[in-house]
């Protein structure tokens, strides 16, 4: 008790994160997770058994659907959750006797944020196993767990800066706009660094228009699926490390914006 | 007060370090990233990367890249995407030969993209006409006849019909053509299609080379320039396909662009040499358009030396290509020609 009265003392954020939680498992999002994790128990093992091919395509091509999908999945409803935190407390007016507590509004961002993406992992931890012990049944999967679990820390990395971003846009943008900017970016950002790397292909020196495309995010990088549906073995230490980096400033960078701006914003 | 004051300067501190970083570290992040993502995927087997999602759209994006490809031999064909038989075999015949043409060389008859080189004994196009080793030459034409005799068609044929007169009945109702558009067999107006094939699948070799084609010869040497982007835009989405490389390089000579065309032949020359089967056996992946090809781009770099330089320069290219590749008789030939010349 004395504990939890300390954590709320000096961490209101993870009491700010514990109520986002609270609040988006009772909302409709949760509840089609729980939908989700029903078809997806049910593909899983019903559908192997269907197409009676146990071969490594069919193999790698379940694996990896599962994946792929609980993992986008995971980042919508956190991209969904994180981008109505603020413009619904706003709007309902809910922000201002939350504001006059002791809490910064630091905090505040960073609870926010907190909650969203430990929304988003819980999402993945109970979509993810739940897929594979159902693949595990019908297809024997022996894939390796080291990977796994490389595959599922980058997960959690892109979740977490998908929901950095989400908050950041949810300040300066009207939910539906902001969820739609944050989804082209997350989704495709690579692709729009790609479509101005040739935009400017021939106008700008090559170099200059690689470096351009480079400011956007490639979630891609965090997706190890397709290495672990084929049964390699564990990126190497500083491809993760790297690719960890990667996703820290893409954490960070948006958090400082975040937290930079709302200090700034009126209430 | 002086709270405040610290606390807005190291606010502006935070927001300075945070712009560097974003501006500076993370393009240099993400180059470093995207090299060792590259690397290490070079390691994989070709299969990796491509999930499933992303096998199963692009077989759809192929598909509609194929089916319009499909639609425009079609209207080049003048309506008609089986040959007749029976009464109209001659047409049949000729219409496979027709077609064996177009495709000569990817799709495209090279004999008609090429520039006669007045000055010379053996001209490009010449090269390009007897550019096939005899042997293989007879061995295509047995093969198209062949082809057209075993052809399976929708319609059967009158002797290989077990229906009698309901057959004959057929073949007499059903339209072989629709004469309404048999003045088709322009390309010029397909052009828009291709652009569209393209676009559906960016690594539809033929529509690259066939809309070039069809662009290069529509308004004289107009639209060249639009056939050689359209072609660059192919090698950028296929580096390793040779075909569009002597394809690029047709369309530079034709510009009287010697020298880069020298270079793109030599390009194309030597990606095929990395897929040519031993001794240009013809096999599924190695077909006569795939060789022609080769031979195309080996014949015009030695005669475009030629123009450009001198013979002799030719026949020592020409000499070293031969060795690369000892089995290309037409090459021999050529050289036999220009050594013949320059005495």
């Amino acid at each position: 008790m004395s504990g939890s009265q300390d954590t709320a003392r000096y961490y209101p954020a993870i009491i700010l994160a514990k109520a986002v939680i609270k609040q988006s498992i009772r909302q409709k999002e949760f509840q089609l997770i729980l939908i989700l994790m029903i078809l997806l128990l049910g593909t899983g093992l019903i559908a192997p058994a269907i197409l009676k091919n146990e071969g490594a395509q069919t193999h790698f091509f379940f694996v990896n659907f599962g994946l792929s999908f609980a993992f986008f999945c995971a980042q919508f409803l956190t991209l969904l959750a994180a981008a109505r935190q603020y413009p619904q407390e706003f709007e309902q007016r809910t922000i201002l006797p939350l504001m006059s507590k002791p809490i910064s509004r630091n905090e505040y961002i960073l609870g926010k944020w907190l909650g969203t993406t430990l929304l988003g992992i819980i999402a993945i931890l109970l979509l993810v196993p739940l897929w594979l012990i159902s693949n595990t049944i019908t297809l024997h999967i022996d894939n390796d767990i080291a990977m796994f679990f490389q595959m599922i820390a980058l997960q959690c990395l892109a979740i977490a800066s998908i929901s950095a971003l989400a908050i950041l846009g949810s300040l300066f943008m009207p939910f539906a706009l902001n969820l739609g900017v944050v989804a082209i970016l997350v989704f495709k950002g690579q692709a729009i660094g790609q479509f101005i790397s040739n935009f400017f292909d021939g106008k700008l020196p090559s170099d200059a228009t690689q470096w351009i495309s480079n400011y956007f995010p490639v979630f891609r990088y965090f997706d190890l699926s397709n290495l672990y549906s084929m049964g390699e073995p564990p990126i190497g230490l500083s491809d993760c490390l790297l690719r960890l980096l990667y996703g820290l400033l893409w954490i960070a960078i948006p958090m400082a914006f975040a937290m930079f701006g709302f200090k700034r914003k009126a209430l | 007060m002086c709270n405040n004051q610290e606390s807005t300067s190291s606010r502006l501190v935070i927001l300075i370090v945070t712009l560097i970083v974003a501006l500076v570290v993370v393009p240099l992040v993400a180059a470093q990233l995207k090299a060792t993502v590259t690397k290490t995927s070079s390691l994989l087997p070709a299969s990796a990367g491509t999930s499933p999602f992303t096998v199963l759209l692009n077989s759809l994006r192929a598909s509609v890249g194929d089916t319009i490809f499909m639609k425009t031999e079609i209207y080049l064909h003048e309506g008609v995407n089986y040959f007749s038989m029976g009464e109209d075999e001659e047409h049949g015949e000729g219409h496979s030969h027709e077609h064996e043409n177009l495709m000569e060389g990817k799709g495209v008859s090279f004999e008609d993209m090429n520039t006669s080189h007045s000055d010379a004994n053996t001209t490009t196009s010449e090269a390009m006409t007897t550019g096939m080793d005899q042997p293989q030459a007879d061995h295509r034409d047995t093969l198209a006849h062949e082809d057209v005799e075993h052809m399976h068609t929708v319609i059967p044929k009158a002797n290989d019909d077990f229906r009698s007169f309901i057959g004959v009945l057929e073949r007499k109702v059903k339209p072989w053509r629709e004469e309404h558009i048999e003045e088709h067999g322009k390309g010029i107006e397909l052009i828009p299609w291709y652009r569209v094939a393209t676009l559906a699948d960016p690594h539809n070799v033929r529509c690259y080379i066939i809309g070039a084609w069809w662009l290069a010869s529509a308004d004289g040497k107009g639209r060249i320039k639009e056939a050689e982007n359209f072609i660059r835009e192919g090698i950028k989405n296929n580096p390793n396909d040779f075909q569009l490389r002597i394809m690029l390089g047709e369309l530079l000579e034709r510009q009287k662009l010697d020298k880069e065309a020298i270079s793109e032949f030599r390009k194309g020359f030597e990606a095929a040499l990395q897929i040519r089967p031993e001794n240009g056996i013809l096999g599924k992946n190695w077909t006569t358009y795939e060789e022609s090809d080769f031979m195309t781009a080996a014949h015009m770099m030695v005669l475009l030396t030629r123009d450009t330089e001198t013979t002799e320069a030719a026949i020592q290219l020409g000499e070293k290509l031969a060795q690369q590749v000892p089995d290309l008789l037409s090459l021999r030939r050529i050289l036999t020609k220009l050594k013949s010349a320059s005495k």
